[in-house]
C-alpha cells in the first residue's frame, strides 16, 4: 500500500517534471524562436502556452519591442575640416526573428555593437558634407532620414533588426575647441561686465552734473530774483525821492550838498584846505559884511 | 490554517520547509495523507476534511481573482502572456494564477529630469536642466510597443533639447527664451514619443534653469556683480548729490530775503529822507535865508570838527605845492611830523583839532 503511494506520486512528480519541459509561455511582446537539437525549426513562436519536446527542443524568447542604443562619443569630421563630437542614439526593433537570431543570439547588448558601425558611418558621410555649424547644430533631418534608411537596409539584411530612428542626443566641440570657445565666452563676459562698470560710472557724473545743473539753474534764478527785487527797491525810492524833492530843486541841492559834505569829510586825518577869502572865512578877516 | 486541524501539536504553516527531521505533527499528516490515497478503510471522515479543504481553497482562489480598477487605472489581463483584454475602472473578476493582471495609473503624472550640456546658435556652452512630466496615455502602446519608454523619453528629450536650444542664441536662453524653447522641446518630443508608439503623453516641459558651464562660471558671477555695481553707483551718486539741490534752494531762499530786506530798507530810507526833507523845506519856508545860512554853518562846523582845515591865502599869486603827504601822514596832535614846506613860504596855518 505505501508501495504504490509512493510509486503514484514519483509518476505523478514525472509527469510535473515533464509538463514544465514540454510547456512554455510566450509574453504579449515577444516571440519564440524554436530550436531542435540546435536546428531552427520554428522562428514565429507568437504570444501564448506552448508545446514543444523535452530535451530535444529549446525555445529562446525575443522581446519585439522598440530598444534604444547608444553610440557614446564619437569625434567626426566636418566639411570644413574641423572635428565635432556627437553623442547619437538609434531607436530599433527586432523584424527578422531567425536572422536575428543567428546574428545575435538574442543580446540587445551584441546589437549594439553590430549596429552602432553602420549608424557611425552614416553619420560620419553626412558630417562631412555640412559645415561645422550645422553640424553642431544637429544633423538636417533629411540626413538623419538617410541614416535611417541605410542604416535600416544594412541591420536588416544583417541580422534582423529595423532601425525606427537615429537622433543625435548631444554635439559637441572637441576639447582644444571647448578651451577657446570657453576663453571666448570669458573674454565676451568681461567686456560685458566692464561695460556695465563704465555704465555706471558714466552714470554717477550724470546724476552729479543733473543735480549741479539743476542746483546753478536754482542760485541763478534766485540772483535774478534778488536783483530784480532790489532794483525794485532802488526804483521806489528814485520815485519817492523825486516826488519829495521836486518840490524845491534848488534847496534840495543844496541840502544834499551839506548832508555829503557833513557825511564825506568825516574821516579823521582828512585835511581841508580853505582859501583865506572863502565864503566860510568871510567873517574871520572882518567882522561885518 | 487547515492543517493545524489534523494534529494539535502540529508547529505551523511552513514547518515543512524546515530542514532537518520532520516534525511530529506533521509526519502524523503524511501517514493520514497516505491514508487517504490509500482508500483505507477509516477513511471516510477524512475523505470529509480532505473534501471542505478542497472547497476552501477552491473559495479562497476564486476570492483572489476579484479586483477592482479604480478611475484613474486601466487593468491589463494577460492570459499565458497574452494580452486578453484591457479594463476601465469597476470590479473585475479574472481567474488568479491563470491570469496576470497588471494596472497602469495614467492619471498619475511621472517626472523625469533631463540635464544636459547645450550648444547654443553663438556656439556657448550652457548647462541645461530640463524637467519632463509625462503620464500615460495609451497602456496597450505602453506595455506592448516600446521596451522602455521612460528611456525613450529621455533620449528623445535630450535629442529635443540639443536640437532647440541649437536655434537660440544665450543671452535668449538665459534670458526670454525659456518658455519658448520648452514650448518647442515639448513639441518636439510629444512627436518622437508618438512616432515611437511609447503610450506616453507630454503634459508639460520645464527650463529648470539654463546656467553657463562651470568652466566660465565665474565670468558670468561677475557679469552680474558689475550689473549689481552699476546699481550701486547710480544709487550713491544719487545719495551723494541729494543735498545739493536743496541747499541751492535754501541759499536761494535766503538770497532773495536779503533782497526783499534790502528793497524795504532803501524804500523806507527813502521815505525817512524824503519826510526829512519835506520838514526841512516847510522850515526853510518860513525863513530862506536863516535857515540856509544855519544849515551852511552848522555842517561846516561839523566837518571841520572831524578834519583838519588848512588855510592859504587866495590872493597870493605865488604858486606853491602843499606837502599832502606830509600834512596827512601824522596823527592828528602831533606837530612836528607837519613841518613847514621848503618851497612853500606863504602862511601855511595848521588847525589842529
Amino acid at each position: 500500500m505505501t508501495m504504490r503511494a509512493i510509486n503514484l506520486a514519483a509518476i505523478l512528480a514525472v509527469l510535473a517534471l515533464l509538463a514544465t519541459q514540454s510547456l512554455f509561455l510566450v509574453r504579449a511582446n515577444e516571440q519564440a524562436v524554436l530550436l531542435r537539437f540546435g536546428q531552427l525549426v520554428d522562428d514565429h513562436v507568437g504570444p501564448g502556452l506552448h508545446l514543444k519536446l523535452p530535451a530535444a527542443d529549446e525555445v529562446h524568447r525575443l522581446d519585439l519591442r522598440l530598444q534604444v542604443s547608444d553610440s557614446g562619443r564619437a569625434e567626426y569630421f566636418t566639411a570644413g575640416g574641423d572635428t565635432l563630437l556627437a553623442d547619437a542614439y538609434a531607436v530599433w526593433q527586432v523584424q527578422d526573428n531567425a536572422r536575428y537570431w543567428l546574428a545575435t543570439g538574442g543580446d540587445p547588448g551584441r546589437v549594439e555593437m553590430l549596429l552602432m558601425p553602420l549608424v557611425k558611418e552614416g553619420l560620419r558621410q553626412h558630417f562631412a558634407a555640412v559645415g561645422r555649424q550645422q553640424g553642431l547644430a544637429g544633423l538636417p533631418a533629411a540626413a538623419l532620414a538617410d541614416v535611417v534608411r541605410d542604416a535600416d537596409a544594412g541591420a536588416l539584411r544583417e541580422f534582423g533588426i529595423h532601425v525606427v530612428d537615429v537622433r543625435l542626443r548631444a554635439t559637441a566641440l572637441p576639447p582644444a575647441v571647448q578651451e577657446a570657445a570657453f576663453k571666448r565666452m570669458r573674454a565676451d563676459r568681461a567686456r560685458i561686465a566692464a561695460d556695465y562698470r563704465a555704465q555706471g560710472t558714466a552714470l554717477m557724473a550724470e546724476v552729479r552734473s543733473k543735480a549741479e545743473a539743476e542746483q546753478a539753474a536754482v542760485l541763478a534764478d534766485a540772483y535774478l530774483q534778488a536783483e530784480r527785487r532790489r532794483g525794485q527797491g532802488d526804483a521806489e525810492a528814485a520815485a519817492i525821492a523825486a516826488r519829495a524833492y521836486g518840490s524845491d530843486p534848488e534847496f534840495y541841492r543844496f541840502y544834499r550838498a551839506l548832508q555829503a559834505y557833513r557825511n564825506g569829510f568825516s574821516k579823521p586825518g582828512d585835511v581841508m584846505v580853505l582859501r583865506s577869502d572863502s565864503e566860510f572865512l568871510r567873517f574871520m578877516k572882518k567882522p561885518e559884511n | 490554517m487547515a492543517w493545524n486541524q489534523s494534529g494539535k501539536n502540529s508547529p505551523g504553516g511552513w514547518g515543512g520547509k524546515r530542514s532537518g527531521p520532520l516534525p511530529p505533527g506533521l509526519d502524523e499528516l503524511l501517514k493520514k495523507l497516505n491514508d487517504f490515497f490509500g482508500g483505507g478503510g477509516g477513511g471516510i471522515g477524512l475523505r470529509r476534511l480532505a473534501g471542505w479543504l478542497c472547497g476552501l481553497l477552491l473559495v479562497l482562489w476564486a476570492m483572489l481573482g476579484f479586483y477592482r480598477v479604480d478611475a484613474s487605472e486601466q487593468a491589463a489581463v494577460f492570459r499565458f502572456g497574452q494580452l486578453l483584454t484591457l479594463h476601465d475602472a469597476g470590479l473585475y473578476w479574472n481567474p488568479p494564477l491563470v491570469d496576470v493582471v497588471r494596472r497602469i495609473d495614467h492619471a498619475h503624472v511621472e517626472q523625469a529630469a533631463v540635464v544636459a550640456p547645450v550648444l547654443t546658435a553663438d556656439e556657448n556652452i550652457l548647462a541645461a536642466s530640463l524637467q519632463v512630466e509625462y503620464r500615460i496615455a495609451d497602456a496597450r502602446a505602453y506595455l506592448l510597443h516600446a521596451g522602455d519608454p521612460e528611456s525613450l523619453l529621455v533620449h528623445a528629450a535630450e535629442s529635443a533639447l540639443h536640437r532647440v536650444a541649437a536655434a537660440f542664441s544665450m543671452d535668449e536662453l538665459v534670458g526670454a527664451g525659456h518658455a519658448r524653447l520648452a514650448g518647442e522641446v515639448q513639441r518636439r518630443l510629444q512627436a518622437d514619443l508618438d512616432r515611437y508608439r511609447t503610450g506616453l503623453a507630454v503634459t508639460g516641459v520645464n527650463l529648470v534653469e539654463v546656467l553657463p558651464s562651470p568652466e566660465v562660471k565665474p565670468a558670468f558671477d561677475d557679469v552680474a556683480r558689475a550689473r549689481d555695481d552699476r546699481e550701486r553707483m547710480r544709487a550713491e551718486a544719487a545719495q551723494n548729490v541729494a543735498g545739493l539741490v536743496p541747499a541751492a534752494r535754501t541759499k536761494a531762499a535766503a538770497l532773495l530775503a536779503a533782497a526783499e530786506t534790502y528793497r524795504q530798507d532803501t524804500v523806507n530810507r527813502a521815505n525817512g529822507e524824503a519826510a526829512r526833507f519835506a520838514e526841512m523845506l516847510a522850515e526853510y519856508r518860513r525863513a530862506p535865508a536863516v535857515t540856509r545860512h544855519r544849515l551852511y554853518y552848522e555842517t561846516m562846523e561839523a566837518v571841520l570838527a572831524e578834519t583838519r582845515a588848512v588855510i592859504v591865502d587866495g590872493r597870493s599869486n605865488e604858486a606853491f605845492s602843499l606837502p599832502l603827504d606830509k600834512l596827512v601822514l601824522p596823527l592828528p596832535g602831533r606837530t612836528e611830523a607837519a613841518p613847514p614846506a621848503k618851497t612853500a613860504p606863504a602862511p601855511v596855518r595848521e588847525v589842529p583839532k
